[in-house]
């Protein structure tokens, strides 16, 4: 008996003494290794992200006030600039497109809007692909493929986990 | 099991009331083609509200908070939320060093409260909730800014989910055979039916 925990004693000790010791360096190696293969992560996002700035060329633009839906009146205040109208204003644009709020729809063309929405659709897309995030609405389309017809968002589905991402 | 586990459970996330499709296109006047957009100005505000949310969200995930008077500015805010120095730190899809993770817990211990309406000076400060070192689930739980909130904001009326009578797959192609939407149309003030305003 007194052997046998002799015996399991000096195992105990032993094996006390060994864990750490042989599992604590890699241990360390690892985390280092995942926190540089992270770094590396984020600055490759954050130059994709830049590109993608540029690519669609989201900035601060001077855009012309009201362009349609004037009639002759219109026509003729375009025609001598100075009368009116003619003033431009710092505006939020990508692709060189506004994009109105949904109250501000009515004063551009549809077309217009639309191209700034898909640009924006578009964007948003790539741009979450790059961040690996997953957002609260999805979009469909009508063409069931991305880009493909008419757009329209709707409550995104998770999974069993509670988890959106894949 | 349903195909919206958030919207079952004790606390289900609060946009699960949003799973009918809503286009996101105008109506183009004069269109020759046989499929455009649903004439509904609701419909389509109420999408452009999905496509803010959604935008305020991401920047949220990337640690830049959206006051609701700015909420609706899309493209301003995709740029400043691109323009943010902790762009790609944050994702559900892989995990932050430890260090960010750190810092994140001592700045604000998970979930993080953030307040509504405070001036773009705090961006960059706040973090979002953090599993350890992940971007915690993608719930809308710890996201302060509620969407209902957000659509009375941007369309000065509180609007309530549309009816959702189609399948996930049929959603838009039922849509535009019911008229173009029409049939969809969901506030009208003297409206008294389920989906009324309110």
């Amino acid at each position: 008996m007194r052997t046998q925990l002799a015996t399991r004693r000096t195992n105990l000790l032993t094996a006390r003494s060994f864990q750490p010791h042989s599992l604590l360096d890699p241990m360390h190696e690892w985390a280092n290794g995942i926190d540089d293969i992270n770094h590396q992560i984020v600055r490759a996002r954050a130059s994709l992200v830049e590109e993608l700035v540029e690519a669609f060329d989201l900035a601060e633009t001077e855009v012309r006030g009201p362009q349609r839906h004037m009639g002759l009146a219109g026509s003729m205040l375009f025609a001598f600039p100075r009368i009116g109208f003619s003033q431009t204003r710092p505006e939020w644009t990508i692709a060189g497109l506004p994009l109105p709020l949904p109250s501000d729809v009515h004063k551009s063309p549809p077309d217009e809007v639309n191209a700034a929405l898909m640009h924006t659709l578009h964007f948003l897309r790539v741009l979450c692909t790059y961040l690996g995030v997953k957002l609260p609405f999805e979009v469909t389309w009508s063409g069931q493929r991305a880009g493909v017809g008419i757009p329209s968002l709707r409550a995104g589905p998770g999974s069993s986990n509670g988890n959106w991402s894949k | 099991m349903s195909a919206f586990p958030y919207c079952g459970g004790p606390s289900p996330d609060p946009v699960c009331r949003w799973t009918s499709p809503c286009p996101l296109q105008l109506p183009i006047p004069g269109a020759l083609s046989p499929v455009s957009a649903p004439s509904n100005p609701d419909m389509f505000a109420l999408a452009y509200c999905m496509l803010a949310y959604n935008v305020c969200y991401l920047a949220y995930t990337q640690t830049v908070i959206v006051p609701l008077h700015q909420s609706g500015e899309i493209i301003s805010n995709l740029w400043t939320l691109c323009s943010s120095s902790n762009i790609g730190r944050f994702s559900h899809q892989t995990s932050s060093s430890a260090a960010d993770a750190a810092r994140a817990a001592s700045i604000h211990p998970s979930p993080i409260p953030m307040p509504l309406g405070v001036a773009g000076s705090t961006a960059g400060v706040a973090h979002p909730p953090h599993h350890g070192r992940m971007l915690a689930s993608p719930t809308t739980s710890a996201f302060p800014l509620d969407f209902d909130t957000m659509v009375e904001h941007l369309t000065g009326k509180k609007l309530r989910p549309p009816p959702d009578r189609t399948s996930r797959k049929s959603g838009l192609s039922t849509l535009l055979e019911d008229g173009h939407g029409e049939e969809w149309a969901m506030v009208e003030k003297d409206d008294e039916e389920d989906f009324a305003l309110t």
